[in-house]
Order: structure tokens, then sequence, then C-alpha cells
């Protein structure tokens, strides 16, 4: 502000007030982060995988604001046409990490998609994932049927590890048991409710937040193998006032701990891998760092980083949002777009997101969890 | 609900309701040529793409006063595409307004006749030869992407203008951009060696690169700074250099802004080429180095020299022997190297009702501490002005670049549009009577577009109304951009 009294200075005594007082009381209302986001010039969008694939301004992360503003100030009306642009953000955080104000786009639209749900406004297709998740407390459908199986420690699969990769939860347990770990599961495992929070739908997020909160005090730590479930739980549920009961890790913080504390020799891996990161890890909770450790400990295995990774990786919308149940072309061009860089470095794609694993495998990449690897170390 | 801002809703809506109407038989052609993944008519997509970033048009956002509504919105994917797409257009005499990032700042992008917008973003192939040290680009490839993946390989452009986040290779060309780095790596005119267009009726024209050629006038050349008048840009070849060893960063307080201006001058006709040179007046110097104690009223200017250790060493000497400033060390340059992309205070302020722009003009030695006095002057006279101030920011042998910056909150009575325009209408005949060039890279569009006749004479406007028949001869390149 010094220039500008500096400036008005030369104009005298009653501009300087006039404007003093129009600025004044401008900021003590607030201008609206939409309106901020809106009349932005779009900085971050070079990093928003809906925007880069689709090359839609709609699908940027100001374009999405400037939706949001005609619809609050009247302009479009509260349907569900209107409103899909806001549903095929991933809430990955990428424009976070290069705003100036440190917004992001779900964070800034939060209010009007609870506004947008209540008035009944989900694209159609959305429908169908709001009954899943609170008829049945899980993202696919019906929860698969499943015996308990007892150990020290709780192991949150996540609903796309449970119904699309279950080989991976056998792994992990395989791993883990290992380093002398048994790994508890539990029918009672619900969606932790990142879908529900995109969704605008609070009641039920905090339903599934109060319902996995009762589940981890049966135990005194808790892992999991999917990177929106540590996100969440760490950062969003805290957010809505929900305080978690016991320490939640990803499965790499846990294997890297272990690893550290138990001197278990290693085989060589020959591999010469390229590293996708997933945005719940590198910008959610910020630990990106430790998937590349991990790699890195392995004997013989070669680790490059493609040019979008750590705080600013470009991630693809699988299961953990709404994009895969309102636009499948999409997903699948922001996975090719992320594959042709990758593919730009290495062949091999280590990965510690099984939502990745799926959507590259759909597409014919050569991808592999980070447990795998990891079970292919100890020869497992 | 955000309350106050509901002037023109129905209007608006009633806009969008009827473009979507009269877009159906368009959209339903192009589906047909292109497949519908690559068009669309939906209101969403009519409202987002009706407007550049011109910073008026905040305004226009925010009083939902927005009458430049598209028809549909195309994302071609290769030059077959744009072929089509332009070729449907000119058979069916439908306007196209081809689009980058929409950084643009002088409503160069404005569709205000139902028409076709082309988006570029989807052709984003990049193709490196370090031989031959050079860059082959879709036009829609973001620049912080290119620069990204140059310094990745080890390489830079060179071109890095503040708006690298949201602006693309073809928009550089079409408005001959320039970076904030532009002293050493020049503008887009000296980066550029061959380029691709398409032109109507629907033809590529394809001019390879080469390091020099004598082939009669430089076609390049005519559409560098076309603005979307002349044709669509979809590749182009740049130079590239390789990412420097070395860099220096100095920076001065002089007593006066014009002598920072005759020191750069002294420094830059003996050959030395810093990479970026800044020179902040007084009032920007609070602005943008508030936080430095004891240069209140010292202007500032700050540098930075770059490339081969041995020959940053030596420009540096040169730099040091000749700038006679007080010498204020790094952290000036760190902080502009930090903060030089972002422009938080536009859309702060205008949702405060402040009117803020910018006006990037030239001249020879000679005339620039005098344009910078008259614009300054000029733009100050304007009723309701508060701020006027400027640095100057690209440097050449034989002149620079000054980069006016106004404010102000219109009088009662007066829209904002009004007082903007009494602004621009003050600083161009400012800088027409000193001497200046209306426009020193960001173009000419729909907002310079009446002093255009000023600057290159009777003569060469019709010179130029008559190679936009002879290429466009049904008018439906971006119609009304620039006057023409
Ligand atoms: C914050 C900010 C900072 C800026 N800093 C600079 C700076 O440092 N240097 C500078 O030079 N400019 C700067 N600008 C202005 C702007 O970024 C440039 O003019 C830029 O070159 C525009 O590129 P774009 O891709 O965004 O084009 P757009 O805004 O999309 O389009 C600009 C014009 O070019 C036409 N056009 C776009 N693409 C094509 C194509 N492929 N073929 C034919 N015509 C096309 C459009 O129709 C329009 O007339 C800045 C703007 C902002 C908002
Ligand atoms: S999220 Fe931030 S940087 Fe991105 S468009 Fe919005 S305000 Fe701009
Ligand atoms: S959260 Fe991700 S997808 Fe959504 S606007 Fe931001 S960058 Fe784009």
């Amino acid at each position: 502000m010094a220039w500008i009294i500096e400036a008005l200075k030369e104009r005298g005594l009653s501009t300087a007030m006039r404007v003093a007082l129009r600025y004044m009381l401008g900021r003590l209302r607030g201008v609206d982060d939409i309106i901020k986001c809106a009349l932005c010039p779009n900085f971050c969008k070079f990093n928003c995988p809906t925007h880069i694939a689709s090359g839609s301004e709609t699908h940027s992360p100001a374009g999405r604001a400037r939706v949001a503003f005609f619809i609050e100030s009247g302009v479009l009306e509260l349907n569900p046409e209107n409103a899909l642009p806001l549903y095929t953000c991933l809430g990955c955080l990428a424009c976070k990490a290069y705003c100036p104000f440190n917004f992001s786009v779900p964070e800034i639209t939060y209010r009007l998609r609870v506004r947008l749900r209540q008035a009944n406004a989900l694209p159609v297709q959305l429908a169908q994932i709001v009954d899943n998740l609170s008829r049945h407390k899980f993202l696919h459908g019906p929860r698969p049927a499943e015996d308990r199986i007892a150990g020290n420690l709780l192991y949150i699969r996540g609903c796309t590890v449970r119904q699309h990769l279950p080989s991976l939860a056998e792994i992990t347990m395989e791993v883990f048991k290992r380093f002398g770990v048994t790994l508890a599961t539990h029918a009672d495992e619900v969606c932790c409710g990142f879908h529900a929070y995109l969704l605008g739908a609070e009641d039920i997020f905090r339903d599934l937040a109060k319902m996995s909160i009762e589940l981890l005090k049966k135990y005194s730590c808790a892992i999991t193998s999917c990177p929106t479930i540590a996100y969440t739980y760490r950062v969003l549920y805290p957010r809505f006032g929900f305080q978690l009961p016991i320490e939640v890790y990803h499965v790499t913080e846990l294997l890297k701990r272990v690893m550290s504390e138990q001197q278990v020799k290693l085989r060589e891996v020959r591999k010469k891998v390229v590293v996708h990161e997933s945005w719940p890890l590198s910008r959610g909770i910020e630990t990106s760092n430790v998937m590349l450790d991990l790699l890195k400990s392995i004997p013989g295995v070669e680790v490059a980083l493609p040019i979008r990774h750590g705080r600013y990786v470009y991630d693809i919308g699988g299961y953990c949002s709404l994009l895969k149940f309102v636009n499948q072309w999409l997903v699948r061009r922001i996975a090719q777009e992320r594959l042709r860089e990758l593919s730009t470095v290495g062949n091999i794609i280590v990965t510690s997101s099984p939502d990745a694993t799926i959507v590259f495998r759909e597409l014919g990449a050569n991808v592999y969890d980070i447990v795998e690897v990891m079970a292919e170390a100890l020869g497992l | 609900m955000i309350e106050g801002f509901h002037v023109g809703r129905h209007a608006l809506r009633e806009i969008l309701v009827r473009a979507v109407e009269s877009s159906k038989r368009i959209h339903r052609d192009l589906v047909k040529l292109l497949g519908d993944d690559k068009v669309s008519n939906i209101v969403t997509d009519l409202a987002v793409y009706s407007h550049d970033y011109t910073p008026i048009n905040l305004h226009k956002i925010l009083n939902l006063d927005l009458e430049t509504i598209p028809c549909v919105v195309v994302w071609p994917e290769s030059v077959q595409d744009v072929v089509e797409i332009v070729k449907y257009a000119y058979e069916n005499h439908v306007p196209i307004y081809p689009y980058g990032g929409g950084s643009g700042v002088l409503r160069g992008f404005a569709p205000e006749h139902c028409g076709i917008v082309v988006d570029m973003k989807r052709m984003q192939s990049i193709s490196l030869n370090e031989y031959d040290l050079t860059v082959a680009a879709d036009a829609g490839v973001y620049g912080v992407i290119l620069e990204q993946y140059l310094n990745y390989k080890g390489y830079t452009l060179g071109h890095i203008p503040q708006s690298l986040y949201e602006s693309t290779v073809g928009g550089w060309i079409a408005t001959r951009a320039t970076g904030q780095f532009s002293t050493k790596y020049g503008g887009i005119e000296d980066l550029l060696l061959g380029i691709e267009v398409v032109v109507p009726p629907g033809r590529i024209v394809k001019l390879e690169p080469h390091p020099r050629t004598a082939t009669g006038p430089d076609l390049r050349r005519l559409f560098i700074g076309s603005e979307g008048v002349l044709g669509i840009v979809t590749k182009a070849t740049l130079k590239i250099a390789q990412f420097p060893e070395k860099r220096v960063k100095l920076s001065f307080a002089t007593k006066t802004f014009e002598e920072a201006f005759e020191y750069t001058r002294l420094i830059i006709r003996r050959g030395v080429r810093p990479a970026v040179v800044r020179i902040y007046d007084r009032i920007e110097t609070l602005r943008h180095f508030y936080w430095i104690r004891d240069v209140k009223d010292e202007p500032i200017t700050i540098m930075v020299i770059e490339g081969p250790s041995s020959l940053v060493d030596a420009e540096a000497d040169i730099v040091k022997g000749t700038f006679k400033g007080r010498e204020l060390g790094e952290e000036p340059v760190d902080y502009w190297l930090r903060t030089r992309f972002v422009v938080k205070e536009a859309s702060e302020y205008a949702a405060l009702g402040f009117v803020f722009d910018t006006i990037e003009v030239a001249a020879l030695w000679s005339r620039v501490v005098p344009l910078y006095r008259e614009v300054i002057e000029a733009m100050k006279r304007v009723d309701g002005t508060l701020v006027a101030s400027a640095h100057a920011s690209h440097f050449y042998p034989q002149g620079a670049c000054l980069y006016f910056t106004f404010g102000g909150l219109p009088r009662a009575g007066t829209t904002p549009y009004e007082y903007h325009r009494k602004v621009w209408e003050a600083a161009m005949d400012a800088v027409i009577r000193v001497g200046g060039t209306i426009s020193h890279h960001h173009g000419v569009g729909r907002i310079r577009a009446p002093w255009l006749k000023a600057e290159i004479g009777d003569a060469g406007l019709e010179l130029l109304q008559k190679l936009k028949r002879a290429i466009d001869d049904r008018g439906i390149m971006n119609p009304g951009n620039m006057g023409l």
C-alpha cells in the first residue's frame, strides 16, 4: 500500500480520503474467493490435469471459478449441466501449488457444491455414487463380503483396492509379514468420504468420517494402501472437526520405518523405473520422498523422475475422483498425457497409487505398485 | 450468494440462450466434420469463452456486461482439423476467433459475432533438435511447459513473458510478444525460424526453418503480430540456447530515473547484453521494493547477466564499471525472480471498483525520457486517476520500452469503461505526440485499433487492409480485430 499512499499524496487530501474509505470498506466486506479466482489470469492452469488433457478453459481452475461465479450471480441456472465442470475437478490441489492466494478450486467451490446438492443439481451420473455412499458406505456399490482378519495393526485397503485390486492387499499383507507385522482387516471398513466431500454431501461425509474413526478406535495404529485415504483422514477430517484417535500412515511410510529398524537383506531388482507420484502423498500430506527413498534402497533399481513431480506432480483422475463417473473420455486423456510424459523418461512405471496402477494397466502400460517391487526385492 | 453484482444477469442469460439457439446448425456441421469430442456449444463453455484477460474485462465480468458470446468452441487436434474448420467457416461465412491462452490484454480475442472459437490447446507436441539448437512446438503449447521441458533437457528458449504460465506459442507469435529476458535473447520475432499457418479458404502455408533466407519478402514476418486476422498459426520452429552456465544478479539505486537510463544506454551501446534490465520509477520502486530501507526517493534498477561463465564475468565488469549507482546487491533481484509471475492485485482491486491497466510503448533513446514524462502527466490529468507510474523493461542499442501502469476510481456518473477509455486516449495521444510507438509488445487488439492509423500512416493502413482482403477475402478471420 505504501506506493499507493505515496501516489495519492499528489492527489490531495479529499481524494486520498475517498480512496482510502472505498478501499477499507471493500476490504472489510471482503472480496469473495470465487471472484478473485474468476478474475485471475489462471496462473495455475498449465498444471491442472483436466485442463491440459481437454484443452478447455471451462475445465481450468479459473474457468471453474468463472462458472461458479456465473451460477452464484444467477446468470447460469443451478442445474446439473451447468454444475458439471465443478465435478470434473479431481480435487488434486495442483492449482494450489501455484496459486498466489493459496486457493484450491475444490476448497473455494465447496460451499457451492453443498448448495448444488441441496438443490438437487448434481449431474445424473453421480446419483449412483451418492446412493452407494449413503446406503453401502462403499464407493462401488455393496461392500464385498469378507471375513475379518485379526492382526496387530489395522490395514485400511480402500474401496478401490477391495473392489478392483485385491491382489495388492494380499501382497501388502505378505510384505509386512516378512517384517513381523500382521495386518488386520475389518469388514466394517467404509469409504473415507473423499467423494462425498467432492459431491458437497457433507452429511454423508460426516457419517463416513464418524464410522471410520470408530473403527480406528479399536486399534493402536493403522496403515492404508490408498493415498486419498491418507489425505482425507489426516487433512480433511481435522478440517471438519474430527480428530484421529490413532496415527494413520500410508503403507510407504510404515515400510520405510520397518526397513530402517530391521536390517533386511534385499535382492537385486534390475529395473530402470520412472516414478509416478500421487497428489495426496506429494501435495496433500507432503511425503513424496518416502517412495523415492524406498526405491533407492533396493539394490539394482535405477530411479528417474519425470518433469512434473513432487509438489508439482501431474496426477490422474481414476476412481479417487468423480471424473471417472462423469467423463471416461477425459480420464483416459489425462492418463494418456501422463503416460506420454513418463515414457520420455522410462518404460517401467512405479507408483504408490492403486488408482494409477489400474488406469495405467487399462492403457497397457507396464506399471508396478511400490509394494510389488518391494515384494520382488524380498523374494516373495 | 455474492451481493451487488447482478446488474446484467437477465441480459446475459438472454444472450447465452440466444447463442445456444443460433449455434445449432454450426454445431451440428462441425460435429459431423470433427467429431463431438472436439466441439461444444454448451452454455458454460460459451460463457467462459466470452473474453480474454484485458484488464477492463474484469469489470465486464463483475458487472455481467459480456456481450461477446461465441456460438461454438472447437478444439482441433491436428493441422488437418484446423483446415477443416477454416474451410467450413469460409464456405459458410462464419467468423473465426483463434484462442491461445486467453492472456491477451487488448481484446484481441473478443467473439463479437456468433462465431467459432478455435482453441488451439489440444495441439501440444514439442520436438527438440539438439544438434540444430531448435525446437518445434505446436501452437497450443503453454510457454511454461515448453520452458520446463527445455530446462529439463539443458536448454532455454529465453522467452519468458510475465504470462509464461498462461500464454501459448501461437499466441506469442500472433501478438508479437516478448519476454522479460529479451534484452539478451530477443523477442519472438528474433526466435522464430519456421512457421506453419492455415489461411482461408483452408490452405496450409508452411515455411521451413532456416538460419536465414533471402527468398523474397519474408512471409514468416507477415504472421508475426497478425493477431488472428490473417490465419491460424499451428506450429512454429524456434531458436533455443544452452541453459546458462552462470547468472550474475546486480541492482542499483540512482538519484533519478533519467540517470539510470543513461547508464543503461552506455552499457548496451558497448555491446553488453544483460538478459534482464528493469528500471523502476519512484512509485514503482516503492511498489515492488517497499521492504528495502532508504530507497524512498531513489529509483531502483535490477539486472540479470547470464550465459557462459567467462562472458558473464566480463559483462558484469563492464556493467559495474559503467553504472554509477549505489549497489544494492542480489536481494532485490532475487525478490523479483521470486515474484515476477504473480499478478494478484488485479483481481483484488477490480472487485473493489478500481480500474487498473498497463500500457507498454517504446521510443528511441532521444525520446525515452520525454515520453515517460508526457505519458505520466497525460494519464494523471484524467479525472479519476490515482496512480500513474512506469518501469523500463526491454532495451536495445537504439532505445527502450516503457511499461506504464495506471489505476483510478471513476468519478460518480462515469463508468469504468469511460474512465478506462479516457486514460488510453490521453496516453496514446501523448505517445504519438512525442514520436514513440504505441505498442512495444502487447499488440493492437480492439483497444489500440483507433490509433493504428496514426502509427503507420494512411498508406500503411491501406496496405494492411489490402493484405487482409487478399488473404482473407471473406473477412472471416477475427473480424474487427486491429480495426480490420
Ligand atoms: C499477467 C500478464 C502478463 C503478461 N506479460 C506479458 C509479457 O511479459 N510480454 C508479452 O509480450 N505479453 C504479455 N502479456 C500479454 C499476453 O500474455 C501476450 O499477448 C501473449 O502473447 C498472448 O498469448 P495467448 O496464447 O494467451 O493468446 P490469446 O490471448 O489467446 O490471443 C491473443 C491474440 O492472438 C490470437 N491468437 C492466439 N493464438 C493464435 C494462433 N494460434 N493463431 C493465430 N492467432 C492466434 C487471438 O485471436 C488474439 O487476437 C501478459 C498478459 C498477462 C495477463
Ligand atoms: S486457483 Fe489461484 S492461481 Fe489458480 S486461477 Fe484461481 S486464483 Fe488463479
Ligand atoms: S484441484 Fe486439480 S483438477 Fe481441480 S481445478 Fe485444481 S488442478 Fe484442476
